[in-house]
């Protein structure tokens, strides 16, 4: 992902070579992000407020080798914080236009790539009923592929809490699937 | 599997695929090393000082132990210096009552020095009377009083022949009372 020597420069306070880890990670930081927030706008500010936050804290990684991991759990921590300061109070419904072009989406054969804005209201769709936690686990399993043992070691639960809760969260989101789609 | 379980995985498959684009990365780069830049200048030169001083010691809470101990220990040094510094000045506010002999000074003070030597018959010298700096003053000062009234009465008597002859007349009884004892 990164080259070991960028990050041991940037743990010596080379600010030119963290402008090389900001291009490089921003990508998948957004991605997480987006996934979890279904905001564009919400997700680009947690990917400049961790960004800033592993400015500050790049001294601390233990190993280059953790880094991903350890950067994960800084943009999964954000993300974590904003869900719960953002309760969403009204149900989340798209419009019928909105609608009909998600569900030819989803019928097509093979899969087509959706825009930002069909991503995020399928996402806040499905995740509406979910628990902050709940929507951190499902996110990094089902959508970004990652192993229970990483999630175990970005979140900090037990991986039988993870799987605890992407069992809740997968049945959430059928639920879901039968009501709407 | 059934049809709710294929949505599920077909969903999932066109969530996968859709990732989430980020524009406008440079934007976010430019964002994240300005504010980066303004908390390093924030950070100023005392931070700086205490990396110069410790900069030894890699191990982070290590580091930061010694900082607190040397804030510490700087301002218990202040404190404790300031406290020498009103005691200091509260004894140079305070009168010393000198317990000695000599009497150093001016020409008037040597002149009540003489009459001190006069009046002690000269033991001020060998240290067998002991009176302070301030007694001596006291005793200076009725001696002059009383040799002025003295020299008052006097020149009184010699002023009056008659009660010069009473007086002498008086004194001669007197005498001649001592003599009888």
């Amino acid at each position: 992902m990164i080259d070991r020597e960028i990050i041991e420069e940037c743990r010596n306070g080379n600010l030119q070579n963290f402008r090389k880890v900001v291009r490089s990670v921003s990508p998948f930081a957004f991605s997480v992000a987006f996934r979890m927030l279904g905001d564009e706008e919400a997700a680009r500010d947690i990917v400049q407020e961790s960004l800033i936050t592993l400015w500050e804290k790049i001294e601390k990684i233990k190993s280059v080798e953790s880094f991903k991991t350890w950067f994960y759990r800084i943009v999964v921590n954000k993300c974590y914080d904003h869900l719960r300061k953002t309760k969403r109070d009204s149900e989340f419904r798209p419009d019928e236009q909105t609608w009909s072009v998600l569900s030819n989406h989803i019928s097509e054969e093979p899969a087509s790539e959706l825009e930002n804005r069909e991503t995020a209201v399928i996402i806040n769709l499905l995740t509406e009923k979910l628990s902050p936690v709940q929507k951190v686990v499902f996110v990094l399993s089902d959508l970004e592929e990652m192993t229970s043992d990483e999630i175990s070691s970005i979140t900090g639960m037990s991986k039988r809490n993870v799987k605890a809760n992407l069992y809740h969260a997968r049945k959430n989101i059928s639920g879901m699937i039968r009501k709407y789609i | 599997m059934n049809s709710e379980g294929k949505i599920y995985d077909r969903i999932l498959k066109t969530l996968r695929k859709s990732k989430p684009q980020l524009t406008g990365i440079e934007d976010i780069e430019e964002n994240v090393m300005r504010r980066i830049l303004l908390q390093e200048a924030k950070k100023g030169h005392s931070q700086n000082l205490f990396d110069y001083l410790f900069s030894w010691v890699y191990v982070g809470w290590v580091r930061t132990s010694l900082v607190a101990a040397s804030i510490l220990i700087v301002i218990l040094f202040g404190y404790q210096q300031a406290m020498i510094l009103k005691r200091v000045n509260s004894l140079t506010e305070r009168e010393i009552l000198k317990e000695g002999l000599m009497v150093t000074g001016t020409d008037y003070e040597i002149r009540d020095k003489l009459l001190l030597n006069k009046l002690t018959e000269g033991k001020s010298h060998d240290r067998q009377v002991k009176i302070s700096e301030r007694q001596m003053k006291r005793l200076i000062k009725a001696v002059n009083e009383l040799q002025l009234k003295y020299d008052d009465l006097m020149k009184v008597i010699e002023d009056n022949p008659d009660l010069k002859k009473y007086i002498d007349e008086k004194l001669t009884e007197n005498n001649r009372g001592k003599l009888k004892l």
